[in-house]
């Protein structure tokens, strides 16, 4: 089987454009607080979790304890227990593939392969994690090699990141044309961040998770895409 | 700055509690996954999630309130674009370009 390249760039291509900014700031940040290089790249590589890396550096700059840096990382990251949920029928049948892919769920792939028929995700799924993870690696390494000059010509280089949420909201959007999660979404966060603002984020899935869950289903769904592949 | 050594065993707790969460639903049943509110979940969260992900970019983890505004009004060209154009890297360069003429000398 050929590999679909122009595809592949097609769909990788809105998370680069997120990625290699946003990396490259990770990667500045990090290298510019001290940290050597190896670690940095080692940080992108195996942690690969964009907001978890940015609070990583000044806990491990202050020397933070390890329970404290798991339990940060449990709240930061605690999200990431629902992503594997829609595609767990359209994970990638190699054992070594699907658990990359499962290990490289992050909030941009996530939205990525969601967008995917189960069949499409299953064939292209691992090609899109790499690539997407090249990105950030890349990203991370002009970063921290070359960046803190650069970082001084392009001001708000940390914008990128919620560009590209934008982006992938409206590329969700259009896959599945529906609104309510948009109110679903901001209404939970204005709540969460009213009452808990240092939680707000993961108050806000929570409430968005019990919403969804407890709304009536008014009329039968279409079939999960998945099932008439299993 | 914490030692080089405990530095890199942070990095393996930091990634080994991530990717577990990551793969905790490989143990959820898939009998309850194909109930029709499982279904329905799964269409609606992940555009609810990145409308979260992109409110909080915005307000969340201390970031400048004052800022919000100009964040809010660059975030709406880069989704008029994206709309339009459906051009990414154009989308997130009329975004940074916004912030420099919204937020100059930042």
């Amino acid at each position: 089987m050929s590999i679909p390249f122009k595809d592949i760039f097609r769909l990788t291509t809105p998370v680069g454009m997120g990625y290699l900014p946003t990396g490259f700031a990770f990667g500045v940040l990090a290298t510019q607080a001290g940290l050597p290089l190896p670690l940095v790249m080692a940080m992108s590589l195996f942690i690969f979790a964009g907001a978890l890396q940015f609070a990583a550096v000044p806990m491990l700059l202050g020397g933070a304890g390890f329970a404290t840096i798991a339990l940060t990382t449990l709240l930061i990251n605690l999200r990431h227990i629902l992503y594997a949920i829609p595609l767990l029928n359209q994970l990638p049948r190699g054992r070594f593939a699907k658990a990359y892919v499962i290990g490289a769920l992050t909030d941009e792939n996530y939205s990525v392969l969601t967008t995917l028929p189960a069949p499409r995700s299953r064939e292209i799924g691992t090609w899109l994690c790499l690539v997407n993870h090249a990105y950030w690696l890349l990203g991370t390494l002009i970063g921290a090699a070359f960046g803190l000059q650069a970082a001084r010509w392009i001001p708000n280089l940390d914008f990128a990141l919620p560009a590209l949420f934008t982006i992938l909201a409206i590329e969700q959007y259009r896959a599945k044309q529906r609104a309510a999660p948009v109110v679903v979404g901001l209404s939970a966060y204005l709540a969460a961040y009213f009452v808990a603002p240092d939680y707000a984020l993961i108050v806000s899935l929570g409430l968005s998770l019990a919403v969804l869950l407890a709304s009536p289903v008014r009329h039968a769904p279409p079939p999960l895409s998945t099932e008439a592949e299993s | 700055m914490i030692d080089l050594s405990d530095a890199w065993i942070a990095v393996a707790i930091m990634s080994a509690i991530t990717i577990v969460l990551r793969a905790l639903p490989l143990m959820i049943s898939r009998a309850m996954l194909a109930t029709p509110r499982m279904t329905r979940l799964n269409q609606a969260l992940p555009l609810c999630v990145m409308v979260i992900l992109v409110a909080h970019s915005l307000a969340g983890g201390g970031a400048d309130v004052a800022a919000v505004p100009a964040k809010l009004l660059a975030l709406s060209a880069v989704a008029i674009s994206y709309w339009r154009w459906r051009n990414a890297l154009l989308s997130v360069v009329i975004g940074l370009l916004a912030m420099a003429w919204l937020i100059p000398g930042s």
